[in-house]
């Protein structure tokens, strides 16, 4: 705990790797205690892998020493949402399911990771299969927020936010289809980001929507997110190949800031925010202007539009995924996860390709109107982190209200980041800020500027303090 | 298109139902029919509004991927 107190982010636990001041060893063994610790409030960890671990830290040492080929991300400990595959390691996707399916390969992002010498801590709760709910009858117990242990940590991507968020990890990976990387890292305090389609590959990784998915880092802050970004990059396509080629490294241009750099506040969810928030969104919106953002001077209507098109896209494939394993084996599927991934068995596949077709047509529209340097800011979450369950103990369903239309981001295909601004409650609010494709580089640039600015004003986050 | 729509709003489940199980619905008793009518609602005014749009532009697909 005490080099934890000190080493409190990804790029301080690079910085001392790579100065000698610290091994790999010393920062493992202190994720470990600090998960001795809290596990038993949190439950992030489905699986910790501490003998592992250790072995891979003990190994990550022995690259410095011996002077071998190193990465900024070697000996780093890390968490892994529970529907990618890391070699060896349970792979359950938090269903009864899988409850002993073992991968036998890396996801891509993974096998990456492997390659740098990070160090694998363990797998980390999702709700089941990346679309249940908190569910207290599931495989394992399901996360708890750090910030309260009696209000939801969001999802899919709980067990990822609350172990970064609780310092049990100084990473993770997480996946987002409609929403999953930016609502648990709003609700817990940290950064998480959604690259663009394609730079960082879905291999090996449970599907929920192939044409939503997407896999991405979540941090503590926004340059630790540009770190393990650069250390998962592995391109899908031409398109995203292309992307990484364009830069060379996005922790390095995260600190570039471009210098006409416009942003459009989207206001379609201003009537369902609190007067708190709204009045966060209203500073946040002077610290831009402040930095020299300039307001983009026209209106985007297709917020509605981008939502139903990701909700017919996303539920009539994760059906489609699904649908054999349901009719196979319906009892080993959650109640929640059950229910939801029977909506996509009523769409037609006329509707299907409408929407398909509606997806390409407002890309179009999206990039015509947004330029490289141009992002949007909106809130990530419709208030802060609800209460898990209502006052007779039962899962409180109500708090998906709170997570808003995230996944109209997914349709764009862009890069998104949700960003720890302001806090009602005692709990943590966010904003995202969304990009055209391929501005990964200038959407981190940007929010590492308004970073720095939150955290100069009233906006900043306390520091979590848990025991 | 989700059957009757005008029903959908009343959370009736007996259209649901039939299309449901002819879907290939699994594990579902009638409870989880009942709630499942309301989420099928709400993805059914998501459709109108999708065709809805639609139908404004014309059918100007220009950029669509599906070329035949």
């Amino acid at each position: 705990m005490p080099i934890l107190s000190e080493v409190n982010t990804l790029a301080k636990a690079v910085e001392g790797l790579s100065s000698g001041a610290l091994s790999s060893v010393e920062l493992t063994e202190a994720c470990l205690e600090r998960c001795a610790l809290l596990e038993p409030q949190l439950s992030a960890f489905v699986t910790l892998a501490a003998d592992e671990a250790l072995a891979m830290a003990r190994k990550a040492d022995a690259r410095r020493i011996n002077g071998d080929d190193v990465a900024p991300i070697t000996g780093v400990p890390l968490s892994f949402k529970d529907i990618i595959d890391v070699a060896g390691l349970r792979a359950t996707g938090h269903s009864r399911l899988y409850r002993d399916r073992v991968a036998s390969v890396d996801a891509g992002a993974v096998a990456r990771l492997r390659a740098q010498g990070a160090v694998f801590l363990g797998k980390v709760t999702t709700n089941e299969f990346a679309i249940g709910a908190h569910d207290e009858t599931a495989l394992a117990p399901n996360a708890r927020n750090p910030w309260n242990t009696e209000h939801t940590p969001g999802g899919s991507s709980s067990g990822s936010a609350v172990s970064v968020a609780a310092g049990e990890a100084f990473g993770a990976l997480g996946t987002d289809t409609g929403g999953s990387i930016r609502v648990p890292a709003a609700f817990n305090g940290i950064v998480g980001m959604m690259p663009s389609r394609g730079l960082v590959s879905r291999k090996g990784v449970m599907p929920l929507s192939e044409s939503m998915d997407n896999v991405g880092p979540m941090a503590r802050n926004v340059e630790d997110a540009a770190l393990l970004l650069d250390a998962i990059v592995s391109p899908e396509d031409d398109a995203a190949r292309a992307i990484a080629r364009s830069v060379e490294s996005f922790h390095a241009a995260s600190s570039l800031l471009p210098k006409e750099v416009r942003f459009l506040r989207l206001r379609d969810f201003d009537a369902r925010l609190s007067q708190t928030q709204c009045a966060v969104l209203d500073q946040t919106e002077t610290l831009m202007k402040a930095l020299g953002f300039a307001e983009i001077p026209v209106a985007f209507d297709h917020v509605e539009e981008l939502d139903a098109i990701s909700a017919v896209i996303a539920t009539s494939e994760s059906w489609s995924y699904h649908r054999a394993r349901l009719a196979g084996y319906p009892d080993l599927y959650g109640r929640d996860a059950r229910l939801k991934l029977h909506i996509g068995a009523l769409i037609s596949a006329d509707d299907y390709l409408l929407a398909k077709r509606r997806q390409s047509a407002l890309i179009a529209d999206f990039e015509t109107l947004i330029g490289p340097n141009d992002i949007l800011m909106l809130p990530t979450t419709l208030g802060s982190a609800p209460r898990l369950f209502d006052r007779g103990g039962k899962v409180n369903f109500g708090h998906w209200s709170h997570v808003g239309p995230n996944g109209f981001a997914n349709v764009l295909r862009g890069p998104v980041i949700a960003l720890p601004c302001g806090m009602e409650n005692g709990l943590p609010l966010s904003i995202q800020l969304i990009g055209r494709r391929g501005s990964d580089a200038t959407v981190l640039a940007i929010a590492r500027a308004l970073e720095t600015a939150i955290a100069g004003s009233d906006l900043a986050l306390p520091r979590l303090a848990i025991t | 298109m989700i059957e009757d729509p005008e029903a959908a709003t009343e959370t009736r489940p007996g259209p649901y139902e039939a299309r449901l199980l002819s879907a290939g619905a699994a594990g579902l008793a009638p409870a989880d029919i009942e709630e499942l009518a309301t989420a099928l609602a709400f993805m059914d005014a998501k459709i109108r509004l999708l065709r809805g749009q639609a139908a404004e532009t014309g059918g100007d697909y220009s950029s669509s991927p599906v070329t035949g």
